[in-house]
C-alpha cells in the first residue's frame, strides 16, 4: 500500500514540478496535443518499469527459493540412499553384518522415509501433480530397494550379502540415484 | 466398529528383529504366532478390527514384516480378508503401511 501511496506521491511531485518548470522556466516548449502512439509507448515502459521489478522478479525469487529447497531435499535424500549402499558395500567387503550394520540399515531406511515423504509434499505443494509419475516410480523403487537390502534372511546371525544381492542392491540403488538426479533436471526447467 | 490393538513396541518388542525363529531375537514367524495371529482370530470371531501401532520402535526389517504379515495372508490364504479387518498407525515411518499392505497382498502371489 505504502508503494502505491509512494508512486502517486513521486507522479504529483512531478507533475508539479512539470508545469513549475513551464511556469517559470519556459524554454521548453509544450505541445498541447498528444501523439497516441507515444502515448501509448510511454505507458509500455511505465508497466514494464513497475511489473518487471515489482512483480516479476518477486515471482522468478520466489519460485527459485522453492526449487532450491526442494533440490536440496532430493540431494539429502540421495546422501542417505548412499549411505545405505557404502554399508552395504562395507558389509560384502567384510563378509558380515553385525547388529550396529543391521540397525544403521534399518534406520536409514526410516529416514528415507520420511525424507521422501517430505520431498513428495513439498513436490505436490509447488507443482501440483505435474510429477506424479516420477515420484511414483521413486516410491516403488524405495519399495523394492528395501526389499533386496533388508529381505531375506537379512537380520540373522550368521547373515551375509551374497555377490548376486550386492549386484542387485547395486542396479536398484543406481536407478534409484537415476531418477533423483531427473527429478533435479525437470524441477529446474519448470 | 470396535478395535482389538497391537501396540508392537509395548506387546512385542522395541527391535523387531528377523524372520525365522531360529535365526535370531524377536522374529516375524514369532510376532505372528503368538500375537497377531491370536489377536486377529479374536477379531475375525467378534467383528472387530485389529488395529496395529507401529510406532517407537527401532524400525522394520522387510524380512520381520513379510514373515509377519506375509505369513498371516498364506495362513488366511487371502489378502482381502486381512485389509478389511486391519487398520494401521505409523507416524515414525510413512511408507511403511504401504510396504505391510503390499507384503500381504503379494504373499499369496508367490
Amino acid at each position: 500500500m505504502n508503494r502505491f501511496i509512494l508512486g502517486f506521491i513521486l507522479v504529483v511531485v512531478g507533475t508539479a514540478i512539470g508545469f513549475a518548470i513551464a511556469h517559470y522556466y519556459p524554454t521548453f516548449p509544450f505541445d498541447d496535443k498528444i501523439n497516441a502512439v507515444d502515448l501509448l509507448t510511454l505507458l509500455v515502459t511505465i508497466f514494464l518499469a513497475v511489473y518487471i521489478p515489482i512483480f516479476l522478479e518477486k515471482q522468478m525469487h520466489s519460485h527459485r527459493f522453492e526449487k532450491d529447497v526442494v533440490v536440496r531435499k532430493i540431494e539429502g535424500l540421495q546422501s542417505s540412499l548412499r549411505d545405505v549402499n557404502r554399508t552395504v558395500t562395507e558389509c560384502l567387503q567384510k563378509n558380515t553384518v553385525s547388529t550396529g550394520n543391521s540397525h544403521a540399515i534399518v534406520n536409514s531406511f526410516t529416514s528415507i522415509s520420511n525424507e521422501l515423504d517430505t520431498l513428495i509434499t513439498l513436490i505436490e505443494l509447488c507443482h501440483q501433480r505435474k510429477l506424479d509419475m516420477d515420484l511414483t516410480s521413486i516410491k516403488n523403487l524405495r519399495h523394492e530397494y528395501k526389499r533386496t537390502v533388508t529381505g531375506g534372511n537379512f537380520g540373522r546371525k550368521v547373515f551375509k550379502y551374497t555377490a548376486l544381492t550386492k549386484k542387485e542392491e547395486e542396479v536398484i540403488y543406481h536407478k534409484l540415484d537415476k531418477e533423483l538426479c531427473i527429478l533435479i533436471f525437470k524441477i529446474n526447467r519448470m | 466398529m470396535d478395535k482389538i490393538n497391537i501396540k508392537i513396541s509395548e506387546d512385542y518388542t522395541k527391535i523387531p528383529g528377523v524372520r525365522e525363529e531360529i535365526e535370531g531375537d524377536f522374529p516375524g514367524e514369532e510376532f505372528l504366532s503368538k500375537i497377531l495371529l491370536p489377536k486377529f482370530q479374536q477379531a475375525i470371531a467378534e467383528k472387530k478390527i485389529l488395529f496395529i501401532d507401529f510406532d517407537d520402535t527401532a524400525g522394520y526389517p522387510t524380512s520381520f514384516l513379510e514373515a509377519a504379515f506375509g505369513g498371516l495372508a498364506r495362513h488366511y490364504k487371502d489378502a482381502g480378508i486381512l485389509l478389511k479387518n486391519m487398520e494401521f498407525k505409523s507416524e515414525d515411518d510413512p511408507f511403511l503401511i504401504s510396504d505391510v499392505t503390499e507384503y500381504i497382498n503379494e504373499a499369496n502371489n508367490k
